[in-house]
């Protein structure tokens, strides 16, 4: 650890009837104001990385527990910065550990990560969802600052994601990118797109045959939001108790609209309601 | 092993392209981008399979059978959740579950068969590369031998698959899987340190191409 570096923590617990957030831990630069009660019973609690962005060399921890039945809703109050890391700084690191007790249900939708030139960062999610527990989760992840003409120009970028539902891993997914050293633009990677994302979706318990028909209902959703040229979506069933989307963009202006497409579609179909989006503008 | 790896051996391998199909169809692919667009593939999935082919031999080793048993259906639960496009996990699954299928028919073997039904009990996959990992250790190949035959026979696979779908001639194919050789070396010689929690893949383009397949209007591959 060198002396730039900084670790920030943060402990989050949701308790139901209505839910209710506990801050555990909360150490700078990560930070909760308050929680804000949704239409449907649940909280909506913003993410504040009160430095602007993720530095190099930062060690963060964000740990989420949502009890029995409780329903939260997380999101991030911008897109999540990756500022430059000097040479003799260790990569920047977000851990993010996430339990769903039964019949909980989270919807985690941060902003787009963007990974400025020169930065390295790392980053682990685990989630582990009990029987009935929900999941919403998407992660977009830009090229760079493309305002500015900046393209694949960081260092590393290093995402590891696993779901697992009774005690079984249902989606890994492991990506380590070092644009100076990959070529990004093989169709058998990227091809000519520069934003990419997944979204999943949860519910455990539910029949296998239940996720065809969305999975089915969400394709067609999805070839309607596909521009040639420009955007593209997939859609599949996950290996049990869930969905996942994935999407490519070239511009990236279209993916966050098109990502609450599918959460309404699918909470319509799996929790027979509206979806709320997070109080904050886009 | 020559006979297993062969792309004839009846288990339905010639009906799958893997999203290769709808990246002919929806952006694209051409002959000439085949060499990179297959060394960059052995790269990312190629990378991936081998290591769970090469962990996959090596629990041929291990002393206790329940070990065996718990290590095999972890592998093939792991690398379920990494295949998240569908038709590609499944149509790994097939191939998996009928490679061992066959080999059973074919002679007896004490190890494949609990292999095959500790997977059947806990309603587990059993995928291609795990399987063919197993049958070279259970055959007494070594390592990198098998994995080497298991990366040969997917490259043949998809190559084949191309020449079905695109205007590629059968000299042109095979010069690109001969030109491949190096990288398919390298690749079962990086797997050697494999280590599940060190595993990355990168193929979004694919994985969406698999994803979109059920809508290609006409299709010539199940997958």
């Amino acid at each position: 650890m060198t002396k730039k570096s900084v670790q920030g923590k943060l402990h989050l617990n949701f308790t139901c009837n209505p839910t209710r957030l506990q801050v555990l831990e909360q150490s700078p630069p990560l930070k909760v104001v308050r929680a804000f009660p949704l239409p449907a019973g649940g909280a909506l609690v913003h993410l504040h990385n009160i430095s602007g962005g993720v530095l190099g060399g930062d060690q963060l921890e964000l740990k989420v527990e949502i009890g029995t039945g409780a329903y939260a809703q997380l999101t991030t109050t911008s897109a999540t910065r990756l500022y430059r890391s000097q040479p003799d700084v260790p990569p920047a690191r977000q851990k993010t550990q996430i339990q769903i007790a039964e019949n909980g249900l989270l919807e985690y939708v941060p902003d787009p990560l963007i990974p400025f030139a020169g930065s390295s960062y790392q980053q682990q999610t685990l989630i582990k969802l009990a029987p009935g527990a929900g999941l919403f989760w998407w992660e977009t992840v830009a090229p760079g600052r493309t305002a500015r003409g900046e393209l694949f120009d960081y260092d590393l970028l290093h995402i590891s994601s696993r779901i697992s539902a009774a005690n079984r891993p249902i989606a890994i997914e492991q990506i380590k990118l070092e644009p100076r050293q990959h070529d990004f633009s093989s169709l058998a990677r990227l091809g000519p797109y520069a934003y990419f994302c997944s979204c999943y979706i949860c519910k455990v318990g539910l029949d296998a045959q239940r996720w065809l028909q969305l999975e089915h209902e969400l394709s067609i959703l999805a070839q309607q939001l596909t521009r040639p040229d420009e955007t593209r979506w997939g859609v599949s069933t996950l290996t049990a108790h869930g969905i996942v989307i994935r999407g490519l963009s070239k511009r990236g202006t279209t993916i966050t609209a098109d990502l609450f497409a599918f959460w309404r579609m699918a909470t319509q179909a799996l929790y027979g309601r509206d979806t709320i989006l997070p109080r904050k503008i886009y | 092993m020559l006979q297993l790896a062969d792309s004839a051996l009846p288990i339905g391998s010639t009906a799958h392209s893997f999203g290769l199909e709808t990246l002919t169809v929806e952006d694209n692919l051409r002959v000439d981008q085949l060499e990179a667009f297959f060394q960059h593939f052995l790269l990312e999935t190629g990378q991936l399979e081998s290591c769970f082919c090469r962990l996959s031999h090596r629990l041929a080793h291990l002393p206790d059978p329940e070990q065996v048993e718990h290590q095999w259906c972890m592998l093939n639960m792991q690398l379920s959740a990494f295949k998240t496009a569908r038709e590609s996990r499944v149509a790994s699954a097939t191939l998996g579950r009928r490679f061992l299928q066959l080999l059973l028919s074919l002679e007896e073997n004490s190890l494949l068969r609990q292999a095959l039904q500790a997977a059947r009990a806990q309603q587990v996959d059993v995928h291609y590369s795990t399987a063919f990992g197993l049958v070279g250790a259970t055959s007494d190949l070594d390592e990198t031998t098998t994995v080497l035959a298991y990366l040969q026979q997917t490259l043949t696979g998809f190559v084949s698959a191309c020449q079905r779908l695109l205007p590629l001639g059968q000299s042109q194919a095979s010069s690109i899987l001969w030109r491949l050789k190096p990288i398919l070396i390298e690749v079962a010689h990086k797997s050697m340190s494999a280590d599940l929690e060190e595993l990355t893949i990168f193929t979004p383009l694919m994985d969406i191409g698999s994803m979109r397949h059920p809508l290609v209007t006409t299709r010539l591959f199940i997958s």
